[in-house]
């Protein structure tokens, strides 16, 4: 994007970004920060919008992913505030059982489904989602994906190969319950 | 068999479904245009406000025209409920007016009415309570007093105003069923000369009704009377009272002033005599 010379021209130029990047960009902090701090984030990332829209890319898809990149940015920094790791976690929507006899047994089994691949889901490590949700959520392609990350696109194809095994390894062995034993030493005798 | 890309698909379809950001209903263009000036009305001002504490070296930004001599200390500023607007030019963020109210400013008055005694009592309250976040950091905020209360149709504001230059303005539409809906901003200033009038807040913004343009700040002791020359509206009379005084017009007349030099005003003095000046920030 060149950079504008006067004040309205560049106003201008960051309405466009605006309009081309806000809906997504809330969606994109929506699943990875909790509510009551979407409104901050995304503020904070138009503001660094704002002061570099001479590095904003032209086309809308490269900008939309220029502003996630900005996005994560914002929230591991904020992250970081808050003593936590460098990692991007990306939240679901509730699964939500319905309770036996409310759906037919097609319903049932979509929502055991859904139950199943929310539980492999939060088993995947922070690297793993991060991966995965940017092409199944933001649906990105390797190397948009690979520069919200700061990776290169072959890094990012691993990187989501291995999010993708892992994940299906989760729901194909899902983690047993702990037998628990007579006499085990955590737990008062009864 | 179920090969791995197909298992990959099907594993894709249904975190979709669990989608913690799902799509959200397409804006009409009007929506999105004053999301977007909003926005950026935001980041105008919090750059001036904060500088560049924010990521990377910022991009140049034009200077707020600001006469020399002149000091403000930060104002900040309020935004309840979802909906934010702003301005460009130092003014406000403003509101949701979630359903009802007073659509397009139709009960708007170019001549503002007083409340009574109770109302602007409770107005006051109202205000006080608004910035109640705020109370830490400004401890004025406890014991301001409403100096401006007018109402223009459905609409409210009040300037409380209290020591140390202290003064926290809010608007509000009296009609809407949820009164956080509030236009406001809040900080320190100066005190004016007696012939003097220091904005806090100058320009345009917007609320579920639509733009708005306001004109609020300190007056100096002389100062008695204050009008606007509306392209749209005619002569708008501002409330002024306990030092400061307030005025707002519905639409966008007053974006962009700088390029324009200012805000301009007619002042009436104590000793009769009017002056035409500029308003600026």
């Amino acid at each position: 994007m060149s950079t504008p010379r006067s004040t309205p021209e560049r106003e201008q130029a960051f309405r466009a970004v605006h309009a081309a990047t806000s809906a997504d960009l809330e969606r994109f902090v929506r699943r990875r920060a909790g509510p009551d701090a979407v409104d901050d984030v995304v503020a904070d990332t138009y503001l660094v919008v704002w002061r570099r829209l001479e590095e904003v890319p032209r086309a809308p898809d490269d900008a939309r992913a220029w502003t996630f990149g900005v996005a994560r940015h914002v929230l591991l920094t904020r992250q970081r505030a808050d003593g936590r790791r460098e990692a991007l976690g990306v939240r679901l929507a509730a699964t939500g059982v319905p309770a036996p006899g409310e759906t037919s047994d097609a319903e049932a089994d979509a929502a055991a489904r859904r139950v199943d691949v929310g539980r492999a889901w939060h088993l995947l490590s922070d690297v793993h989602q991060e991966a995965l949700s940017l092409s199944v959520f933001e649906g990105l392609d390797a190397p948009r994906a690979a520069a919200v990350l700061g990776v290169s696109p072959v890094a990012y194809r691993l990187r989501l190969s291995r999010a993708r095994r892992a994940l299906r390894l989760h729901l194909d062995h899902p983690p047993q319950p702990r037998p628990v034993r007579a006499g085990h030493p955590d737990r008062s005798p009864t | 068999m179920i090969s791995a890309s197909s298992r990959s698909t099907s594993d894709d379809d249904v975190l979709r479904s669990l989608d913690a950001g799902p799509p959200t209903p397409d804006r009409s263009p009007s929506t999105a245009t004053a999301r977007a000036d909003a926005e950026l009305a935001r980041v105008l001002l919090r750059s001036r406000l904060e500088g560049d504490a924010v990521g990377r070296p910022a991009a140049p930004v034009a200077p707020s025209p600001r006469p020399a001599g002149r000091r403000r200390t930060t104002r900040a500023l309020l935004a309840t409920g979802g909906l934010v607007a702003a301005t460009t030019a130092g003014l406000l963020v403003l509101p949701p007016l979630l359903g009802g109210g007073d659509a397009a400013y139709a009960s708007w008055t170019a001549t503002p009415d007083g409340l009574s005694a109770e109302e602007r009592r409770d107005a006051g309250e109202e205000c006080r309570d608004t910035y109640d976040d705020a109370r830490a950091e400004y401890p004025q905020l406890d014991d301001a007093v409403a100096a401006v209360a007018e109402r223009r149709g459905a609409w409210v504001t009040v300037v409380l105003a209290g020591r140390d230059g202290f003064s926290a303005v809010c608007t509000t539409d009296a009609s809407a069923p949820f009164a956080e809906g509030v236009v406001g901003s809040y900080g320190l200033d100066e005190t004016p000369a007696p012939r003097e009038l220091r904005p806090s807040g100058l320009g345009m913004g917007m609320t579920g009704s639509g733009a708005f343009s306001m004109a609020v700040g300190s007056a100096g002791g002389e100062v008695v009377g204050l009008t606007y020359d509306s392209a749209m509206h005619g002569t708008v009379e501002a409330t002024v009272s306990g030092g400061y005084f307030a005025l707002w017009v519905p639409g966008e007349e007053m974006e962009g002033w700088p390029s324009r030099g200012g805000v301009p005003v007619q002042v009436t003095y104590a000793d009769g005599t009017t002056e035409r000046v500029l308003l600026t920030l």
